[in-house]
């Protein structure tokens, strides 16, 4: 593949401006960079967005572990990582996920390492760990020019995966019927990872090259879509294409970013986990480290909650310690009632029905919250159909999930800050207040 | 140290994974590439370039070759470039080789 080093100049007077505003802006990174043999940093954009700061880098994983960030548990990610990279001997590869009946695949040798771990999730017995040790083959990660350059990487530093198999019968697409195949179920347990590790996704984007027949592909909340078969050979010329867009063109937002929010660093950086600058209703909030929790399911909700803070809050001005508020970001069932909407009916019921309404002492102050709008169709909701235009099979209206944000006032303690026994059994009397006060007396409210 | 503990059930997103996903993939969608990746922004150009010289090289024509024939050999009998691990910025592949 290093034949193809010096060709990498683009003109970017041929190149096509249908896709403008983007276009434009890698264009001029493309001038910039290919003219010069040194890997010189993306010029900064006007913004500080970073999520449309391109240098990105592919990386042969495969006999690596990718990493989380320190303190970031995801079920599933070997915590012992150097232990477990020794175990792996190169050139092997590992089964495809639910091989617990040791069917690796014609292609594939299972892996020989007898320390696989699971993370915390209790379930060290027999073979079904073989689930939780995914790593892709190779990966196109987010790299900011300035960090020092190295082989291993992390989860939310990846843009693009890609799998590769040697024989083209293992590839995504059923040779009949629409079964699940064996690599879409592998492609798609790394996307939950993915998705779980790299924050404020919409989807994640793969590739997969088996024998010689490539695929793209893309896991969202609601499923997966993968493409037609192409030949590389036959079709070496779209190959080219797609590789160049992915490592080059597209920016974070066209690889599953999220398009409501805007990472304030880096979305490649080691060092630094990023924050987000998340807008609900009128305000604008900023995430604070990694996410308290995130879900790890790939359909579904997935939830994630963070510490935030508000921007330009007046009441931090001069104060070391900013008031902080819990973001809950989740894709909603359209057919379920809002969660935000479940809280303005506790804090606003009518007067008539809270005559016998204890308090709410034990329920979490709700601040803001609502489905989150699209920003290039502001009268529509962010769904998962809403990335799916012109590809994919229809989705069901009553199952197209809705991307919904809520910010809560009440922030609680991790169990292992209560410094006493009364002060956790306040809490937790506090805690069961709450729910007699509103589930039980409140009967309007029965939501089960 | 992690700082929380999370409630996912391994087997219940093994269950998820494999049971619901079964019935949410779309196979073979035609439109796929040409609508999220738009390959077509890439100049002919440098497609063309890139494309002559990696089909000028014996080394890429056989690699290719092996890919179609489902010959690729193991990784420690290849060429070596094509087998090196560490990663370069898409700006500049392999320039420093």
């Amino acid at each position: 593949m290093n034949t193809i080093t010096n060709f990498i100049e683009d003109d970017p007077k041929n190149d096509s401006e249908k896709d403008a505003k983007t276009d434009e802006r890698n264009k001029e990174e493309d001038d910039e960079k290919d003219t010069n043999d040194d890997h010189t940093h993306s010029k900064p954009a006007n913004d500080t967005n970073f999520a449309q700061h391109i240098d990105r880098m592919w990386l042969d994983v495969h006999t690596k572990i990718p990493r989380t960030d320190s303190g970031l548990f995801i079920p599933g990610m070997p915590t012992d990582y150097y232990n477990f990279e020794e175990s792996v001997v190169v050139g092997t590869k590992r089964p495809y996920p639910g091989g617990d009946d040791g069917d690796s695949g014609p292609s594939k040798a299972p892996r020989t390492s007898k320390t696989q771990q699971s993370a915390r999730d209790g379930n060290h017995k027999g073979t079904t760990d073989a689930f939780e040790k995914r790593r892709p083959d190779l990966v196109l990660v987010d790299h900011p020019a300035q960090d020092d350059r190295k082989d291993s990487c992390l989860w939310r530093q990846f843009a693009v995966l890609l799998e590769v198999k040697r024989d083209r019968s293992d590839g995504p697409n059923p040779s009949a019927g629409t079964a699940l195949t064996k690599l879409v179920a592998q492609l798609a347990d790394m996307a939950r990872l993915h998705l779980a590790a790299r924050p404020f996704m919409r989807y994640s984007v793969h590739l997969t090259v088996c024998g010689d027949i490539f695929n793209l592909a893309i896991f969202d909340r609601a499923g997966g879509v993968v493409s037609k078969d192409y030949n590389i050979n036959e079709d070496l010329e779209i190959f080219i294409r797609v590789i160049r867009r992915l490592g080059r063109h597209l920016d974070a937002y066209d690889l599953g970013l999220d398009r409501t929010v805007v990472p304030l660093h880096s979305l490649g950086s080691r060092k630094q986990f990023p924050e987000f600058r998340v807008t609900v209703g009128g305000s604008a909030y900023i995430t604070q480290g990694l996410p308290l929790w995130q879900s790890t399911s790939l359909v579904g909700r997935g939830t994630f909650v963070w510490s935030v803070v508000l921007e330009g809050d007046p009441e931090q001005s001069g104060k070391d310690s900013a008031r902080r508020f819990i973001l809950k970001n989740v894709w909603r069932a359209c057919g379920r009632l809002a969660e935000s909407t479940v809280y303005r009916m506790i804090y606003s019921p009518p007067k008539e029905s809270t005559s016998h309404l204890t308090n709410l002492d034990g329920i979490a102050q709700f601040v803001d919250g609502g489905d989150v709008f699209d920003p290039q169709a502001p009268n529509e909701v962010v769904k998962v159909s809403s990335h799916r235009k012109g590809f994919g099979g229809p989705i069901n209206e009553k199952d197209d999930p809705v991307l919904h944000r809520l910010v809560l006032a009440s922030r609680g303690r991790t169990l292992d800050k209560f410094t006493n026994f009364s002060r956790l059994m306040r809490a937790a009397k506090k805690m069961n207040s709450g729910t007699l006060s509103i589930f039980d007396q409140y009967s309007p409210l029965r939501l089960f | 140290m992690p700082h929380y503990v999370s409630s996912t059930n391994i087997n219940d997103a093994k269950t998820n994974l494999k049971a619901i996903l079964a019935t949410r993939v779309s196979y073979n969608d035609p439109n796929i590439v040409d609508a999220l990746v738009k390959p077509d922004q890439v100049s002919d150009e440098l497609v063309k370039t890139i494309k002559d010289h990696i089909l000028a090289h014996q080394v890429t024509k056989d690699f290719l070759g092996a890919v179609s024939g489902q010959t690729v050999r193991l990784e420690s009998e290849m060429y070596k470039p094509l087998v090196r691990r560490s990663g370069y910025p898409c700006s500049q592949y392999s320039r420093s080789e």
